[in-house]
């Protein structure tokens, strides 16, 4: 569960964010929307732990009723999408996914094919990634969230990158996994498309 | 302004290429007609027994020092990367310091009336623990340390700008929002990311590993003598079979550097595989971070105390053991430096700055004249990849034996050529990098424009880089101003830069003069990089 509460976040002096409180519970699915520059990435990120400089923030992060602002961002217990998400160019596509398993599992490769599998991915594995079209680069980066079983995840724009029809499959895998895991997620989207109409919405 | 407007239009890349290729080919062919045809000579090698041991300590002192080198210069990277700013200048200023009185500075601190010493016996009297006289072993370990550490500096100035390229604080977010550790971050994504990058430098120093004299000679253990030691004796030596002896020896190392850059390869490899499995549990960076602080601070310190002692040397008029100052000063180390090198002094500057200038010059017309010519900018890439690689004093020894075999052009002819080809490939490789960084757009824009290209140089290309140009001159300049073998190889000792004097001075004259020297040595680059440091400030990370 993820709780946010008094939120409030400046740029100098401007306040991009004010008294914004909220709660997602597990398995719920909530849509963080908002015109260009309304601070929404930057409210993920503050959430994640990842404070930039030229911001101020103020408010309490609770994730399953713990406050956590003062963890680091892998103790938090909560996992991000960014918007230009970043595949680790020394490792081929498999290897990517197999780093990003929790550390008490062992590393899993036939769980790891069979997600690229249902994303028709597969044939990507031993790929190396500056091979990857940024279609093909931001689903696996997908995949690679959906195998770090998150409790609590934030998704930036996640469905870019991707033509229509891709578009449809991978939001099915991706609601279809994340509702599997009964993990908490923020998604930000400026794309009314995106939104599904059982997700509830947050406004900016 | 008409005749390099031709050049930059005409097909003068070609030219330039067919000459500099004729040119590496010939450098290479003579090495290998040299060692083929007297193949006969290498069966000397069994009658020199200290061959083995010199092979073996020459492999495993350069290979050590060369891991050493990468390790500290990735923790200290790592620690300023994360510092919101530092003086570049001050890292600058150390790659300019030079290697002969680095080397001389290091044999003073660890001397038996040397820094150490006297620091041990404020405390212990005249009953100093460590001194004593030094053996192969204590040698070679000297010469790890120094030549890891003095190549610290230029790893660090290098792999900065490529923790920027890479993104490393990207990686380091990414790594912890998949919930794992800043260790792992920092050595199963950011260090071998990093450590391919640096593949290039890392070549560079094995290579430099491999054919310096200063160090091998001043720091390295004398029995046996390291093998570069060895090279340049055969070079100077009348006796016939240590001459043919030489030969054997190019090949020698040449397999050996061949050998060290397939193993550091292949450690490269393994450790990469290893690292990029691993899921490390440690809960953050401190104490790398730390470390990487630490090894920060013994750099600037052992580089500033050799400094400092080399500065109190110069002036010192007596200095008995075991004070920590000199008890009287003069001038006198000086006044024999002015009075006997100063026209060497200000020529040395003159040739080094004309070689620098020239060589910006060559390489900006090159890389202009090739960039639309795809495979020429390959080629040019290999062939100043292979003037960089081959190890300085077997490329030095081939140009000698060009010399006397073609018989035309003056000894210092010849001498210019020699500095001029080996500062080509550094000022090649930083001015493409300069170009590599420039936002295309620009160009791109001004070809909309139609803006002709010797236009586009002048007047977005120079004023955009002109920072950049100017620290190029200041490398290129200070490699230059310390080159010291061309002195000896090719004009076999009649004509030489400062560096060359400096050295001689430390094995004949008085200490003070020979340090006033090393003082005078390290002036020249220094006031170069201090003024470019007024342009450039900070380096952002």
């Amino acid at each position: 569960m993820l709780e946010c509460k008094n939120l409030n976040i400046y740029k100098e002096d401007i306040i991009l964010i004010e008294n914004k409180s909220f709660i997602i519970q597990k398995s719920e699915i909530y849509t963080l929307t908002g015109m260009s520059g309304a601070g929404k990435s930057t409210l993920l990120k503050y959430i994640c732990g990842i404070e930039q400089k030229s911001f101020t923030y103020k408010g309490e992060i609770l994730v399953n009723q713990q406050s956590v602002n003062h963890l680091p961002t892998n103790q938090r217990g909560v996992r991000m999408i960014f918007q230009n998400d970043l595949l680790f160019s020394h490792m081929n596509v498999i290897e990517n996914l197999l780093f990003a398993m929790p550390l008490k599992e062992k590393n899993n490769k036939e769980e790891a094919l069979t997600l690229l599998s249902q994303l028709k991915l597969d044939h990507l594995s031993y790929k190396n990634i500056n091979t990857l079209s940024g279609g093909e680069y931001s689903r696996i980066c997908l995949v690679r969230m959906i195998i770090n079983k998150p409790n609590v995840l934030l998704v930036d724009e996640p469905f870019n990158n991707l033509d229509k029809k891709t578009k449809n499959i991978t939001k099915d895998f991706f609601y279809k996994n994340i509702s599997e895991m009964n993990c908490a997620t923020l998604i930000v989207s400026h794309n009314l498309e995106d939104i599904y109409s059982n997700d509830k919405i947050i406004e900016l | 302004m008409n005749g390099l407007r031709h050049l930059i239009k005409s097909n003068f890349s070609y030219w330039i290429f067919l000459v500099l290729f004729g040119v590496i080919a010939l450098v290479i062919g003579n090495i290998c007609y040299q060692v083929i045809s007297k193949l006969d000579t290498h069966f000397f090698l069994i009658h020199f027994n200290d061959l083995l041991s010199s092979i073996s300590i020459t492999f495993f002192n350069n290979i050590i020092a060369t891991i050493l080198a990468v390790i500290i210069a990735f923790l200290i990277t790592n620690y300023l990367y994360n510092k919101k700013s530092f003086k570049s200048s001050f890292l600058i200023i150390l790659i300019s310091f030079p290697h002969i009185s680095y080397c001389i500075g290091i044999i003073y601190l660890f001397a038996t009336s040397g820094f150490f010493a006297r620091l041990f016996a404020l405390f212990y009297g005249n009953d100093i623990p460590f001194i004593s006289e030094r053996g192969d072993t204590s040698s070679s370990l000297i010469y790890v340390i120094s030549l890891a550490l003095r190549e610290v500096p230029f790893l660090v100035l290098i792999g900065l700008s490529v923790l920027k390229k890479i993104n490393a604080l990207q990686i380091q977010k990414q790594v912890l929002v998949l919930g794992h550790s800043n260790l792992s971050a920092l050595l199963c994504c950011i260090f071998p990311i990093w450590l391919k990058s640096m593949t290039l430098p890392i070549l560079i120093i094995v290579t430099f590993c491999f054919s310096n004299y200063e160090f091998s000679s001043i720091l390295g253990p004398q029995f046996p003598h390291m093998i570069n030691v060895k090279i340049i004796d055969s070079w100077y030596s009348t006796n016939f079979n240590l001459a043919q002896q030489m030969n054997s020896l190019i090949i020698i190392t040449i397999l050996s550097s061949i050998l060290a850059l397939i193993t550091l390869y292949t450690l490269m490899q393994i450790l990469n595989g290893y690292l990029k499995n691993q899921k490390f549990l440690g809960f953050g960076n401190y104490n790398l971070f730390l470390l990487g602080k630490i090894f920060y601070f013994i750099v600037i310190a052992l580089f500033m105390i050799i400094l400092f002692i080399t500065s109190l040397l110069s002036i010192s008029e007596s200095w008995f053991f075991p004070t920590i100052m000199p008890s009287s000063f003069s001038l006198r180390g000086f006044d024999y430096m002015v009075s006997n090198y100063l026209w060497l002094f200000f020529s040395s500057i003159f040739i080094s700055s004309v070689i620098s200038i020239l060589c910006l010059l060559f390489v900006v017309i090159l890389i202009e004249t090739s960039k639309d010519t795809k495979n020429i900018y390959k080629f040019l890439f290999v062939i100043s990849l292979m003037i960089l690689v081959m190890p300085q004093n077997i490329m030095l020894i081939s140009i000698a034996n060009l010399m006397e075999q073609l018989a035309f052009f003056s000894v210092s002819l010849w001498f210019y050529f020699s500095l001029f080809i080996y500062i080509v490939p550094y000022t090649y490789f930083m001015l493409k990098q300069s170009y590599d960084d420039l936002n295309p757009q620009y160009i791109h824009s001004s070809d909309i424009l139609g803006i002709t290209r010797f236009k586009s140089f002048f007047l977005i290309k120079l004023p955009m880089m002109f920072n950049d140009f100017l620290l190029i001159f200041g490398v290129s300049f200070s490699v230059c101003f310390y080159q010291f073998l061309q002195g000896i190889i090719v004009t076999k000792g009649e004509r030489g830069l400062f560096n060359n004097e400096v050295f001689i001075l430390f094995s004949g004259e008085s200490i003070q003069t020979a340090s006033a020297g090393s003082m005078m040595n390290f002036l020249p680059a220094a006031l170069i990089f201090m003024i470019i440091s007024l342009r450039y400030r900070y380096v952002r990370v």
